[in-house]
């Protein structure tokens, strides 16, 4: 997986995703979301939800053209990220990230965030802490 | 069994993990490490470990005020070691320390090997690995301690017919059609993941999920009852443990009907009166016949032996019993579980089948297969 577009707004990166083998999940990842509409974002944070069985962050993102879009990126369960010392106050509203996600099916402005970064490319949650990874995409 | 030797491995595995530079062996009590250093992890979780071993040497278990061993405090589920032996392995049941270093730190790289091309949230960017979460090593090569070569016992003729038809069924039916995507249990929000038994066993074997989110439960005791509450789906199991019998075989839950007694410092937990849950099922295939019985032995201030013995005459020729660890959680927050509330999975999973439907119309073909788990 190449993810070489960076560029302000969305990006609908199509057919770049020929070898990829989806995992099993528990629950309907690939019913939801499109391995063919892997989408780069940039925006503010607007709201962020921790709950179970999934974290729900809104981001306002300023496409091209001017027009402000709210997507909705749904990621892991709070639990973890609590233990390890993450809350909230680490994602405040107001906060800039970039996020790389995959759109939902139904074309609508959510997607399932790989993950989430600060413009200055620092992790916003956990990447880089796992054993042999980095915390980047790979190439 | 070896108990004392595990506890007292634990420290070294750590020690072995540091010498290596490769492993977070988050043991005993789970800790808080910095977000992005593994170094600090590991080292946060040797300080742990030392701590406990240290805590263990005069330990007994505290009493509640009204005189019942404590077992109070939230427990850790995910666990990297497999139900089911690899089958190479025979008869052998435990690994050698560094035998069980290696092969920790290999069941944490799978895990860390969550394919960031996939249709997926990055698993470790989420805190979501078994390590992450607080997943202990184990010399054991196994959860399951019986049968003595670590395997599932052979299924009666009634289970292997049952599993036939379920394959056949499996064919002829697609998961992504319609509600189907919703298939089982855990996605209609009817039951989170290991309420009972409490630890199920992680990779290898694509149990992956099994390893790290939202694996923990929070006990609670009062005077005559255990209530255990799992992070998963909320589930809440109330136990009492005033010798009163069970109830009438012709009610079943979900949870079935537990009833607990105490046999020194050990709480003993019987559960029947399963529901059949077919089409989904009981944990291993088990029908409405399972008997679980659960053992609870709380061994240092953030160690909680569990045991359980899984009986179901309908499909196991006979009983097989697990024996592991669950480590204490802090800090200990059961999460709301806003399974049908903040879900909006439920309409994201139901319109995007609803247009691989069409698409599949349009195209003539099938639909692509999704996953239902």
């Amino acid at each position: 997986m190449r993810i070489t577009v960076r560029v302000l707004g969305v990006v609908v990166a199509l057919g770049l995703l020929v070898a990829a083998v989806p995992v099993a999940a528990h629950h309907s990842f690939a019913a939801a979301f499109d391995e063919n509409k892997p989408v780069n974002l940039q925006g503010t944070v607007s709201k962020v939800e921790l709950v179970n069985p999934h974290a729900w962050i809104w981001i306002d993102v300023k496409s091209n053209d001017g027009k402000l879009t709210t997507w909705g990126i749904e990621g892991g369960p709070p639990t973890n990220l609590l233990r390890n010392g993450i809350t909230k106050a680490s994602l405040p509203v107001g906060s800039q990230v970039k996020v790389f996600a995959y759109q939902a099916k139904s074309g609508e402005p959510k997607g399932v965030g790989v993950f989430v970064e600060y413009l200055d490319g620092r992790k916003v949650f956990m990447g880089g802490s796992a054993p042999g990874a980095d915390g980047k995409p790979a190439n | 069994m070896g108990n004392r030797m595990l506890r007292a491995w634990s420290a070294a595995a750590v020690v072995l993990g540091v010498a290596a530079g490769a492993v977070a062996v988050t043991a005993q009590q789970v800790t808080a490490p910095s977000a992005n250093s593994t170094d600090a992890a590991i080292k946060a979780a040797a300080d742990a470990a030392r701590k406990e071993a240290e805590a263990l040497k005069n330990w007994t278990v505290g009493r509640t005020a009204w005189g019942d061993p404590d077992l109070r405090g939230v427990w850790h589920l995910a666990t990297y070691t497999p139900l089911q032996r690899p089958v190479d392995l025979g008869e052998k049941a435990f690994y050698t320390e560094q035998e069980a270093v290696e092969v920790f730190k290999s069941r944490v790289e799978r895990d860390a090997e969550v394919d960031p091309r996939t249709v997926h949230y990055d698993w470790k960017e989420y805190g979501m690995d078994g390590w992450q979460g607080g997943a202990r090593p184990n010399l054991r090569t196994s959860l399951i301690a019986e049968p003595s070569n670590g395997r599932l016992p052979g299924l009666t003729p009634e289970a292997e017919r049952r599993r036939a038809e379920r394959a056949e069924a499996a064919k002829r039916r697609d998961p992504a059609a319609g509600i189907q995507t919703f298939g089982n249990t855990y996605t209609r929000c009817i039951l989170g993941n290991g309420a009972i038994p409490l630890v199920r066993g992680g990779n290898p074997g694509g149990e992956g999920s099994a390893a790290g989110v939202t694996a923990e439960a929070q006990f609670f005791q009062s005077p005559g009852y255990l209530t255990i509450v799992t992070q998963s789906n909320n589930d809440i199991r109330i136990i009492p443990l005033d010798g009163r019998p069970h109830m009438s075989d012709k009610v079943r839950q979900w949870y079935g009907d537990s009833r607990g007694r105490w046999e020194g410092n050990t709480l003993v937990v019987e559960a029947r009166n399963f529901n059949d849950r077919s089409p989904a099922q009981n944990f291993q295939g088990a029908t409405d016949g399972l008997t679980v019985v659960e053992r609870f032995t709380r061994v240092g201030p953030n160690t909680m032996r569990y045991e359980y013995t899984m009986t179901d005459p309908k499909t196991w020729t006979q009983p097989w019993r697990v024996e592991t660890e669950m480590p204490r959680v802090d800090p200990s927050v059961i999460f709301e579980f806003a399974c049908h509330e903040s879900n909006y999975g439920v309409i994201n999973v139901v319109r995007g089948t609803q247009i691989r439907e069409r698409e599949a119309a349009a195209s003539g073909r099938r639909p692509a297969r999704a996953g239902g788990e």
